[in-house]
């Protein structure tokens, strides 16, 4: 569904990604995972046509939307969940999900508020609250709430549990895995690659603006490189 | 008292036709983070093309070819120039806008001269007893239709398609990839600063008179209303303007006219020194 071929990515004359490709299929989570600095989010920006490609291309079911403007994206079906939230902080809770909803020409912006309301009820009870005084959670609930709204076929996470308490991500990676098990297609940036391999079923893992080593969670997990850095070295070592 | 009145109301029509300017900078500075200089010039354009000649075409025509005069330089500008130029340099952008605002006096002056010229009221010389206080037609008109068009912009900004826009206004990045068509938008708020530009053109050519400088003037002061109030919110930059119309008259009425201009500019410094965001404006919290 999702193809990201031979790209090369940066910031002005700073190339940060280089000569990466990764996929994404049909109903699928896949995750990326590396050290910072590696290149995950700014991969994801090239998802989203909010960095351009210097070289490559990016396409979306067999079509070519390397040159694409990131407001036409949301309309094919790729939505974001952006690192640090981003959710419009003097709006309320429903005036950003139908903002969301309304940018992707919805006619069924109220059916869609109720919809993201039964997935987080948290939401549900703080619907006429400013989003800039909700909790480091309930704005993680939005973010994904904001983007669901979106009716999306692909949602893209950036950093989906950081800077949340622990009790927190399980309950907000819960939510994701359910999206997920029932065929919404996922690319998630994590730092926590517990958390990542039970939300995913493939995965990669990048270093310095490559991808060093891909493959399915299974295998993955039996991995040396992957247990050393991030599955607990110490285990290993026990 | 009777002074007193006098001053509060006559502070409270240059103070909304400041806040006309004000309003324009402070919506495309929202968005964009530009503050467009010419806004004053676009105003002074709007009067000359409203009251200098076509006499026998009726008020209300002139008005809306002014109007669009002032919509169409504020598109233009924005897409031809400022738009790439504030990418690379936003100051190059903003000192640009003040170049601009010469360039189109130097024309208005060489097409109509620089002599000042009178501009007459729709509404006429009429004044009118209110109690204590003796107020012109045409400060009532001015009154009028400021309060109109805030009031129009009030209930676009809460309106539903209202929300997106500041949802813009609040990151403009996340708005962009949620699918909003941001360029576009801006473009339309380019739009309603000139229309905003252009009544305040029409409404203070006849109390001032028409010169091709007198946009220079208004835009200056209507930035230190907008940095009085606050640049970050349209509502702020609005109160700041009417406020310092307010302090203008007072200060003239009960010191001396003289020292207008030095009250204005000693506003400008002591806000920017004290309270850069404003008096009523916020910092933005910065969201972790």
């Amino acid at each position: 569904m999702l193809e990201v071929t031979n790209a090369e990515i940066g910031y002005g004359p700073v190339t940060v990604v280089e000569d990466l490709s990764i996929s994404v299929g049909e109903g699928e989570a896949v995750f990326l995972i590396g050290p910072n600095g590696a290149g995950k989010s700014t991969t994801l920006r090239g998802v989203l046509g909010l960095n351009r490609l210097t070289r490559g291309t990016v396409s979306w079911r067999e079509r070519d939307i390397t040159r694409l403007p990131t407001n036409k994206r949301a309309a094919l079906g790729i939505a974001l969940v952006p690192e640090g939230r981003h959710v419009f902080p003097q709006l309320t809770v429903v005036e950003n999900l139908e903002v969301a909803a309304r940018a992707v020409g919805a006619k069924d912006v109220e059916a869609r508020v109720e919809e993201v309301c039964a997935v987080f009820p948290r939401l549900a009870e703080r619907k006429g609250q400013t989003a800039g005084l909700l909790s480091g959670g309930e704005q993680q609930m939005l973010a994904i709430g904001r983007a669901l709204a979106q009716r999306p076929r692909l949602l893209v996470i950036d950093e989906l549990s950081l800077g949340l308490a622990p009790v927190v991500y399980e309950q907000v990676g819960a939510v994701v895995r359910d999206l997920a098990r029932d065929g919404l297609a996922v690319l998630l940036v994590e730092q926590n690659a517990q958390l990542a391999m039970s939300i995913c079923s493939r995965g990669y893992l990048m270093s310095h603006g490559e991808v060093v080593l891909a493959g399915m969670v299974a295998d993955l997990e039996r991995n040396n490189q992957m247990r050393e850095l991030y599955l607990g070295g110490i285990e290993k070592a026990v | 008292m009777e002074t007193f009145v006098l001053l509060v109301a006559g502070g409270l029509v240059t103070g909304c036709i400041y806040a006309l300017i004000a309003a324009g900078y402070a919506v495309l500075y929202t968005a964009t983070g530009f503050v467009n200089f010419a806004l004053g010039a676009q105003a002074m354009l709007a009067g000359y093309i409203t009251y200098a000649g076509f006499e026998d075409v009726p008020f209300l025509f002139r008005a809306v070819v002014a109007i669009v005069a002032s919509v169409v330089v504020s598109v233009l500008s924005w897409i031809v120039f400022y738009r790439r130029v504030s990418e690379q340099d936003m100051l190059a952008a903003v000192i640009m806008s003040f170049g601009f605002s010469i360039v189109l006096a130097e024309v208005v002056q060489l097409v109509a001269g620089g002599v000042p010229l009178p501009a007459r009221s729709p509404v006429g010389s009429g004044r009118h007893e209110l109690g204590p206080l003796s107020i012109s037609s045409h400060s009532i008109l001015v009154l009028v239709v400021s309060a109109l068009l805030f009031a129009l912009l009030a209930t676009v900004m809460s309106s539903r398609g209202g929300a997106t826009v500041r949802a813009m206004f609040q990151d403009r990045e996340m708005a962009e990839t949620l699918g909003v068509a941001t360029n576009r938008m801006t473009i339309v708020l380019f739009a309603a600063s000139g229309v905003f530009a252009g009544a305040a053109g029409i409404l203070t050519a006849p109390i001032l008179s028409l010169s091709p400088h007198m946009g220079t003037r208004l835009a200056l002061i209507a930035f230190v209303g907008a940095i009085l109030g606050g640049l970050g919110s349209i509502r702020s930059a609005i109160v700041g303007a009417i406020i310092l119309g307010m302090l203008e008259a007072f200060f003239a009425g009960y010191i001396s006219p003289d020292w207008r201009a030095t009250l204005v500019f000693g506003v400008f410094v002591v806000i920017l020194v004290l309270k850069p965001a404003g008096v009523l404006g916020r910092v933005a919290a910065v969201k972790v």
